[in-house]
């Protein structure tokens, strides 16, 4: 299933809030949480990763993962804290307005 | 890439960055499949294959990388403004004379229009700094044609009565006829403005003490001890300061009255007032046509002004249908307080501030064509610049940047020049109204400034920039500094003459009409000679003067005492001097008529004060010494009544009396007319002079106690002043006189025409002046550009004259369409300045073709030194400057 326009920014910001991940494990992440319905495609990742690391909403740093491969971790800045927290509250009101729009009247 | 301890070292370039990222992406990808057994080699070919379009993934990823963060980006556009204001200042500082020009141009334009709106702010925008101006209005009687009148009590207290909109209502003097009053008791004695208010005026509108208290309930109740509220002036001129009130009194007409409070500095309302006494002190006058008050109230909370206006309108036409005859009211006018304040003076302040506008166009027309300029004759260095990489827009940018420093800088000397206008122009203020106008800055004046700069710079910076860069390159880099005069460009140079010309034509225009009225103004024959006459205005206080004998016994002895001074050829004393604005008038019988046949002005004289003023006699006789008290009443009048009321009639022999509403003309004694004299403009140059009775101050002197003496010498009037005022400090210390040529007050009394007209002379002057340089400025560039061109006819033996004839003509055509556009928008535009006008029609032709005559010799001046330099260019040297 493709994603929706607009909400891999807030899916990576969700990924990356625990701990640090690479952009691999970011795809894998989400892929998995999603019960294997969310692909992330590499061509929409990365770029994403990079305008949020521009925005000041993720910061990176080269590391080596559990096998000792070099790859580049994201973590959350306090910036990227505040736009998460927003964006899953506004998430909330939109998926609850859509629901109320898509179920139609209540009899 | 790899240190010795197998830790990678952080990427050196983004590029690098990127590729490392995406190829860990393939790595770890391919790292799972291994897990999940598939063998390496196989596991890395379908993680490369899964991976998506990696080239295009990694060039997006670079370009995002590359790209500034918003806070790069500020600092970078901060930093390229920083670097091109340096290089626009560079530029600048190597052309002096063009951005010393530029800057004067601009200071000019810019410093008259935030001066004048500076005024005007403080005039007409700003609140007036009462409590909740907005719910003060001012009250009239409306007569029957619908026009203003001042307020006799009886109905005022009428309508205090029966509204209910209004919070609280006040009766004021009305303060266009308000004299001053002798008061002592002081540290000097002083004429003071004091105007009697009802107790309710300062809760009415809005104005708390600055020391003490106001009038409460109890002052109007009778045999209260009077009591007195003074301005700040008073209390800073005639008590010393004085911080505790306990015991300080001021006399006044002579009653001595407790001071019970000062108010703030600046409060005068209404007019010039000084001194403020309950109004419920005066005894109820009833008459309902008894009027000379004026009136404001202060709307209920939520009232509109509409609904608080026709609930008092309703009161007051109830009043007129119950009263009838005895009320002239027919209803009542309700004004917001601004527009009572403001009145008259909010067109002439318009205008000038239009005016400032004119200037301000031919300013920035001056602007732009010296930009141009400028920017034509770097056209080769804008060439260069733009072969050399630079796109449009960074040279839009870069000459965007410099005629905004232009403006910046002009608006900085803007605000000083405005600083010293304003400055100039609270010095020469007319009228009262100028006191609510200030010379400080404030954050709307300053925002006015910044928005005019702004706005200059962008229309007349950013259009010849956009011009000059249109040219493609290679066009520009072959013309070179060879350019002949191309089509377009001098056309775009014609259009900012003609629009040039065209409004100082209409700013030109306009000061010609104010001129030509202003002349009319003085040429209008007062019906006196001013020349050579000294006034001295004074009241005898009250205290000392309380019978009229004693009144007539010290204007006898002072008219006595002054005619021994040199040169002195007539002394004469009238109660109301001509264009002091104050006069009285009634109804009055006609022997032998219908009562009430007559209405006039009058006047208390003494038998010199005709020659002295130089007022004519038509026939009869001035007074003599026989009418004295009690020899048989005797009057004189003036011209307009003699033929409106008697016609072919002969006037003298008549006799009138019985006025109706002032018992200053005692008894029912008919006075005999004896003599006629000439009209004068007693109210103003600009009105004819209504009918005049004059009655003798020694038959009748109740009124003489607030007079003027008028001193006719054949030497000069002012030469007299001194030895005049002792005289007069002689005879009595405590009468405070005031001495004045009569010219003087003749200027007096056309000074807001006078300031009017200097204010948009300076203007006109100033837009003359930048019209004329830039035309120069235009013309001399025509011909430096077809120097070559020029020289090449002068070389084939053309006759230098013809040559500069040539370069005048080519240079006056736009002139010529400028002056008719001009006279055009003149017409269409100077009946606005009608009701400013005095015997001058908006047309007027004369003020047309002076204006059309002075343009076109300002602009062929303009144009002679540059044609003269053309006639003198050497072939030769033209020749090989190419």
């Amino acid at each position: 299933m493709d994603l929706l326009k607009g909400t891999l920014d807030v899916l990576i910001l969700k990924t990356v809030a625990d701990r640090p991940a690479h952009g691999y494990a970011i795809a894998r992440a989400i892929l998995e949480q999603s019960g294997e319905t969310l692909i992330v495609e590499e061509g929409a990742l990365y770029p994403a990763l990079r305008r949020l690391d521009k925005r000041g909403l993720l910061t990176a740093k080269w590391g080596r993962t559990d096998t000792g491969r070099e790859a580049k971790f994201y973590r959350l800045t306090a910036a990227g804290k505040r736009q998460l927290g927003k964006a899953m509250g506004d998430w909330d009101r939109y998926v609850e307005a859509m629901g109320m729009v898509l179920k139609g009247p209540q009899s | 890439m790899s240190d010795q301890t197998g830790r990678r070292t952080a990427p050196v370039s983004t590029d690098e960055d990127v590729e490392r990222e995406l190829r860990a992406h393939v790595a770890l990808h391919a790292e799972r499949l291994v897990s999940k057994g598939i063998e390496p080699v196989e596991a890395h070919r379908r993680a490369q294959q899964a991976f998506g379009n990696y080239p295009a993934i990694s060039r997006q990823c670079r370009n995002i990388a590359a790209s500034p963060t918003p806070r790069e980006a500020l600092a970078n556009m901060l930093e390229s403004f920083v670097t091109d204001t340096r290089f626009a200042w560079r530029t600048l500082r190597k052309s002096p004379a063009f951005l010393v020009t530029s800057v004067l141009t601009l200071a000019l334009g810019i410093g008259a229009n935030t001066a004048i709106f500076g005024v005007i702010n403080g005039i007409l925008l700003q609140p007036l700094p009462y409590d909740e101006p907005d719910r003060i209005v001012a009250l009239w009687e409306r007569t029957a044609e619908g026009r203003d009148n001042s307020i006799a009590a009886a109905n005022f207290w009428d309508w205090q009565a029966s509204t209910t909109l209004f919070e609280s209502m006040a009766l004021v003097p009305d303060h266009r006829f308000s004299g001053r009053t002798t008061v002592l008791g002081g540290q000097v004695p002083a004429r003071v403005f004091a105007g009697a208010v009802t107790i309710d005026f300062f809760r009415t509108i809005g104005v708390e003490p600055f020391i003490g208290r106001t009038f409460d309930a109890e002052e109007a109740m009778e045999g209260v001890a009077p009591t007195l509220v003074v301005a700040y002036s008073v209390w800073r001129d005639l008590l010393g300061e004085v911080t505790d009130l306990e015991g300080v009194t001021l006399s006044m007409l002579g009653t001595e009255a407790a001071v019970i409070g000062v108010m703030p500095a600046g409060f005068n309302y209404p007019g010039q007032t000084q001194i403020w006494f309950p109004f419920e002190l005066y005894p109820r006058n009833e008459h309902r046509t008894a009027h000379g008050k004026s009136a404001i109230g202060r709307l209920r909370a939520g009232t509109t002004l509409a609904a608080a206006a026709a609930e008092i309108d309703t009161v007051g036409v109830a009043l007129y249908e119950r009263f009838g005859e005895d009320t002239d009211a027919v209803g009542v006018n309700v004004y917001p307080l601004r527009q009572e304040l403001v009145g008259d003076a909010r067109r002439p302040l318009l205008i000038l501030l239009a005016a400032a506008g004119l200037v301000l166009l031919v300013a920035c027309t001056n602007l732009a064509s010296g930009l141009l300029a400028r920017g034509t004759s770097r056209s080769s260095e804008i060439a260069l610049r733009s072969a050399l990489g630079a796109g449009r827009a960074r040279l839009v940018r870069q000459m965007f940047t410099e005629s905004l420093l232009l403006t910046t800088l002009g608006a900085a000397a803007g605000l000083l020049t405005a600083q010293l206008v304003t400055a100039a122009l609270l010095q020469a203020a007319p009228g009262e109204v100028w006191r609510y106008a200030t010379a400080e800055l404030d954050i709307a004046v300053l925002a006015f400034t910044a928005l005019i700069a702004l706005s200059t710079a962008l229309l007349f910076g950013l259009l010849p920039a956009l011009r000059l860069t249109r040219k493609s390159d290679s066009e520009a880099m072959r013309a070179g500094t060879r350019s002949v005069t191309d089509g377009q460009g001098s056309r775009v140079w014609s259009a900012l003459v003609v629009a040039e010309v065209a409004l100082v034509v209409v700013l030109l225009v306009g000061c010609g009409l104010l001129i030509r009225s202003f002349q009319a103004v003085l040429d209008v024959d007062s019906g006196f000679q001013p020349a050579g006459v000294l006034t001295i205005d004074l009241e005898l206080p009250a205290e000392n003067y309380s019978q009229h004998e004693e009144v007539a016994r010290f204007l006898d002895t002072a008219m006595a005492d002054l005619r021994t001074l040199p040169g002195v050829t007539d002394v004469g004393m009238v109660n109301h001097l001509p264009l002091g604005g104050f006069g009285l008038n009634g109804a009055f019988e006609i022997e032998g008529r219908e009562p009430g046949a007559g209405y006039g002005d009058y006047r208390v004289a003494s038998a010199e004060y005709f020659s002295a003023m130089g007022i004519p006699l038509l026939s009869g006789r001035f007074f003599v010494e026989e009418d004295a008290e009690g020899a048989e009443p005797v009057v004189i009048v003036n011209q307009t009544l003699a033929r409106e009321l008697f016609g072919q009639e002969p006037a003298v022999g008549k006799r009138i009396g019985s006025l109706a509403n002032d018992n200053w003309v005692y008894g029912d004694d008919w006075m005999r007319i004896v003599g006629v004299v000439g009209d004068v403009r007693h109210r103003s140059l600009t009105r004819s002079s209504a009918r005049e009775v004059y009655v003798h101050y020694r038959q009748r002197p109740m009124r003489a106690r607030t007079s003027a003496i008028t001193i006719r010498t054949d030497g000069d009037p002012a030469s007299l002043i001194k030895v005049a005022r002792d005289r007069m400090a002689a005879l009595d210390p405590d009468i405070p006189a005031e001495l004045t040529p009569m010219r003087d007050l003749v200027a007096a009394s056309v000074h807001d025409r006078r300031f009017t007209v200097m204010v948009l002379g300076v203007f006109s002057l100033v837009g003359l002046l930048l019209a004329s340089v830039g035309i120069y400025g235009v013309v001399s560039y025509a011909v430096a550009r077809r120097q070559r061109d020029i020289g090449i006819r002068l070389a084939l033996g053309a006759a230098p004259l013809r040559v500069s004839q040539e370069v005048i003509r080519d240079a006056l055509t736009p002139v010529l369409i400028g002056l008719g556009v001009g006279v055009l928008g003149a017409l269409a535009l100077s009946r606005t300045l009608s009701s400013l006008l005095f015997e001058v029609t908006p047309t007027d032709p004369a003020t047309f073709v002076a204006v059309a005559a002075l343009l076109l010799a300002t602009a062929v001046m303009a144009c002679w030194l540059p044609a003269r330099r053309s006639s003198k260019i050497d072939p030769i040297v033209t020749m090989r400057a190419e």
